[in-house]
């Protein structure tokens, strides 16, 4: 028997090894002995080796063909012996970080799996080279192959399921028939809780990498609310109503520099923003249901918003020829075609009159915001006005409406604000407001009814 | 658009402007093809704004923040100590100070009480704002990159310490349009003196409109005599004969433009139609013969006198109304290196009602929700006195690191202290806010999202906030 022989023979011995650790002692999720872990933190470091040496070979054996460079193929078959220790050693150190790190799940099985299979599939190729010419290309293309596939699902668990895919462009993604990027693609929760809307992304964002169902560090997983109330294996890490009490607040509120600083491991850390919106909501209780923006002192986000009106642009050309017949501003509020336009009388405010509204009838359902002050509207005016359905403010201070004309708004069920500055509106009048389910602000100076 | 008609440097710097109108022809079709007789503009906002329109507040010269918002208690326990080196840091002074062997700390000479349902403490100087406290969202933690006066203005009015750029009033010109086409979009209005007071100089600039059309400059109003001058036809010229001669000039300005193809020459003629509009519109603006009794007792009679920085409150109020986009009123003064006892009381006196009838006026008429009111200086002010220091005299000089503005209305988050200082007011502790983060939490506000509203100049997509990355400071929104 040949040294080479000889050394395939004590190679396949740990090449077994693993394969009967992975099968008797898979990873559990449980954390163990440091010195384990010591070892085990060398996985992410050591993976480079085998795949740098692995690439090297179909590199140094398609430059060594030609028969000038026949010293570069000579010295590939040491390279493909290196490259079957590092493919041997580096799983076994993954194995250590697996076991001892508190890992378990779907994807570090596979990504374990791979590992060994490709200490296997390295093992073979080395066989083969110098035996087989036709077997060889197809075992290292098969190795290389394989190495690809295990070390992407090694980098999702370092560095998340979507690293290589979350900042491709639009236009590649469709092509690769990837879904579209989400909004904000919370992970757990209605987006109209605040929970789902401003708590989740963070966890998200900063804590699921280490705390999810695939790897929970410490036995703490973060990716649903339940397992969040549920804590770690040293219990709770909130404390509802008590962000100084709650472990999680302690954790992601230590400066970088401490042990117990979360995130680990020189990971980005919170903004204080996002610290001050984890403590009102741990403040407030921490409930999955309490709505969105139901905790004051929290910076509002803007949210999808429910369309204001219809979509203005098919009238696009009514909607110029009313302006220049009507010599009235309808300006789009934003460049959201679905956020209504406004109707604007500033430049000649006493142009504006009863007939100007009876005569916008055909773009009524899109003005949401009409600018009356100072016009020459009428209560006889209102009338007509009040078929304008999706009006959320209406501003009719300095005209001479009255009191009695104010109870034909009735019908309009989304006004918020209505502006009756210097009108003859008196106590009545406002009363005869208080159908409109919507209306939130009115403004009485210089009115009758003003006390 | 033929080559001959314009050169090659404007037919590819108007490029960006066609692309954008390309993009807003599309939103708007025909209503938004806006030939040469309207200004251009990158249509309606990028999002549904909180604010319509926006009047700023400008406290030129810097106000010293420690004796007016900023309170800082523990001071008194460390009057006349040295200012630490630890707290001091590497920060560059002045050489107005520089060279002092000694910086002793001034505490403030003023006593502060807690106001309003909020709890700010406020300084007695200001009786006036502190009615109003739960209004205003008060930043303490505002920074800038400059140490003197004119560097650090334009970087607060243009985005950038370099003369040249536009200022914020002008991109809201620019960016939003006129609401009212009979008034400017951007007006500014430069209050008198205050007798005794360091008034360091104000220019132009501040309210120009750099690479931007010069109808976006903001259009400044005299503080004495009439407010914007030959508005008054001439004794003998009737105003058909005005019209007449104003159609002359716009006749042979455009054969100009049809020769030589530069688009500053339709915005002159646009500037001479806005002009001959105003000739009405400011007239009626400015009268205020018909304000009832109840604007006069809430602004003062201070507010009587054309100039004051109460009547141009008032007449920021009047602009609301009638839907000036942006009006900023300068108050000189604040520079305060020497005998801040003295002169500080004259300033606030000056001012302090104004803000508070402003805001106050806004409200009761229904106009604060949609109109932002900005507050601040371009910097603030030392701990430690310049100059000599006792209990009643001491200098504050000028100080980058952190100064305290305030927002009030138009989407800002209402009775909030956003940021914290150190005991000294020297140094930021938490949540720093610099200069541009404000500009781009302004623009937010008036619905502009302040990486969309560019202009393509001298290569660069040139835009409010620079190039240094800015946020919108979330937290100050309501």
């Amino acid at each position: 028997m040949g040294t080479r022989a000889r050394l395939a023979l004590i190679a396949l011995v740990p090449i077994l090894g693993l394969f009967c650790l992975l099968v008797f002692a898979p990873p559990d999720g449980l954390e163990r002995a440091s010195l384990a872990q010591f070892f085990g933190h060398f996985h992410p470091l050591a993976v480079h080796l085998p795949i740098a040496l692995l690439l090297l070979v179909p590199l140094m054996e398609i430059a060594g063909a030609n028969p000038r460079r026949a010293h570069i193929r000579a010295a590939a078959a040491f390279v493909l012996g290196l490259g079957v220790i590092a493919a041997i050693v580096t799983p076994l150190l993954g194995w250590l970080l697996a076991w001892s790190g508190g890992y378990e799940g779907a994807l570090v099985t596979r990504h374990m799996w791979g590992g060994a299979t490709l200490a296997a599939a390295c093992w073979i190729t080395w066989i083969l080279r110098g035996h087989s010419r036709a077997l060889y290309p197809v075992a290292l293309l098969a190795t290389v192959g394989l190495m690809a596939w295990t070390g992407y699902r090694g980098g999702q668990l370092a560095h998340g399921e979507e690293h290589l895919t979350q900042h491709m462009p639009q236009t590649l993604r469709s092509l690769f028939g990837l879904p579209a990027i989400a909004g904000d693609g919370a992970a757990d929760g209605d987006p109209a809780t605040f929970y789902g809307a401003r708590i989740a992304p963070i966890l998200k964002d900063h804590c699921l990498l280490c705390h999810s169902s695939e790897k929970h560090r410490g036995g703490l997983r973060l990716g649903t609310y339940a397992a969040i109330m549920h804590g770690g294996k040293d219990g709770p890490v909130i404390v509802p109503g008590n962000p100084q009490a709650s472990e999680l607040h302690r954790r992601i509120s230590l400066p970088a520099g401490d042990k117990d600083a979360m995130p680990a491991e020189g990971k980005p850390h919170l903004s204080a923003a996002d610290i001050k919106l984890m403590d009102l909501w741990i403040a407030a209780g921490a409930s999955a249901t309490l709505p969105r923006d139901a905790i004051a002192g929290a910076a509002r986000v803007e949210g999808p918003e429910l369309p204001s009106a219809p979509d203005f642009r098919p009238q696009l050309q009514q909607i110029a020829a009313l302006e220049a017949s009507l010599g009235v501003q309808l300006v789009p509020r934003s460049q959201i075609p679905t956020d209504g336009l406004i109707l604007r009388t500033a430049s000649f405010p006493a142009h504006a009159s009863d007939a100007t509204i009876a005569r916008l009838a055909p773009v009524r359902s899109l003005i949401v915001d009409a600018e009356l002050a100072r016009t020459a509207v009428t209560d006889a005016g209102l009338a007509p006005l009040a078929t304008f359905t999706n009006l959320r403010k209406l501003d009719l201070s300095y005209t001479a409406i009255t009191s009695s004309g104010l109870r034909a708004l009735a019908p309009l069920r989304q006004l918020e604000t209505l502006n009756l500055t210097g009108t003859a509106t008196s106590a009545a009048g406002v009363a005869s407001l208080k159908s409109n389910p919507a209306l939130k602000h009115i403004y009485l100076f210089q009115t009758p009814a003003e006390e | 658009m033929s080559p001959r008609r314009h050169s090659r440097r404007q037919f590819i710097g108007r490029m960006g402007g066609v692309l954008s109108w390309a993009s807003l022809a599309a939103l708007m079709g025909a209503a938004g093809a806006a030939g040469p007789a309207g200004a251009q503009s990158p249509g309606p906002p990028n999002f549904a704004p909180r604010a319509k329109r926006a009047i700023s507040l400008f406290m030129s010269g810097a106000p010293p923040q420690m004796d007016l918002l900023d309170y800082k208690p523990r001071l008194a326990a460390y009057y006349d100590s040295e200012l630490p080196d630890s707290v001091r840091g590497s920060q560059t002074l002045t050489g107005m100070t520089a060279g002092q062997s000694r910086f002793p700390i001034a505490p403030s000479y003023w006593k502060f009480a807690r106001y309003g349902a909020s709890g700010r403490w406020v300084s007695d100087l200001l009786p006036w704002t502190s009615r109003m406290i739960d209004e205003l969202t008060l930043i303490h933690t505002v920074n800038t990159d400059a140490i003197n006066h004119e560097p650090a203005i334009l970087l607060m009015n243009t985005g950038n310490m370099v003369p040249g750029k536009p200022s914020l009033g002008a991109w809201l010109s620019y960016g939003l349009g006129n609401m009212n086409e009979n008034l400017p979009a951007f007006v500014v209005l430069n209050s008198r003196l205050i007798p005794g007071a360091d008034n360091q100089p104000i220019a132009p600039r501040l309210w120009g409109s750099g690479f931007l059309s010069s109808e976006h400059a903001g259009v400044a109003f005299r503080s004495q005599g009439d407010p914007v001058l030959y508005l008054n036809d001439p004794d003998g010229m009737s105003r058909e004969t005005r019209r007449a001669l104003v159609s002359g000039i716009n006749a042979v300005n455009q054969l100009t433009y049809e020769e030589v193809g530069d688009p500053e020459t339709h915005a002159r003629i646009r500037q001479y139609e806005m002009a001959f509009r105003m000739q009405t519109s400011v007239p009626e603006l400015t009268d205020t013969a018909n304000e009832p009794k109840s604007t006069w007792e809430l602004y003062g009679d201070d507010a009587r006198v054309p100039g004051t920085f109460a009547y141009n409150c008032l007449l920021a109020r009047r602009m609301a109304e009638r839907g000036v986009r942006f009006t900023q009123i300068y108050q000189r003064g604040w520079d305060v290196h020497k005998n801040v006892v003295g002169n500080l009381p004259k300033l606030c006196a000056a001012t302090d009602r104004g803000c508070y009838a402003l805001v106050t006026d806004l409200q009761r008429r229904g106009l604060l929700a949609d109109t932002l009111v900005i507050w601040g200086g371009e910097f603030g002010r030392t701990v430690y006195s310049q100059g000599g220091l006792t209990r009643d005299n001491y200098g504050r000089d000028h100080h980058p690191r952190c100064f305290t503005m305030w927002m009030a209305g138009g989407g800002a988050n209402p009775g909030i202290a956003h940021g914290q200082t150190d005991d000294f007011s020297y140094n930021i502790v938490e949540d720093p806010v610099h200069v541009r983060d404000i500009n781009a939490t302004v623009l937010h506000l008036l619905g502009i999202d302040h990486e969309k509203l560019t202009y393509r100049f001298q290569g660069l997509d040139q835009k409010l906030t620079g190039v240094v990355p800015a946020k919108v400071v979330t937290e100050l929104l309501a």
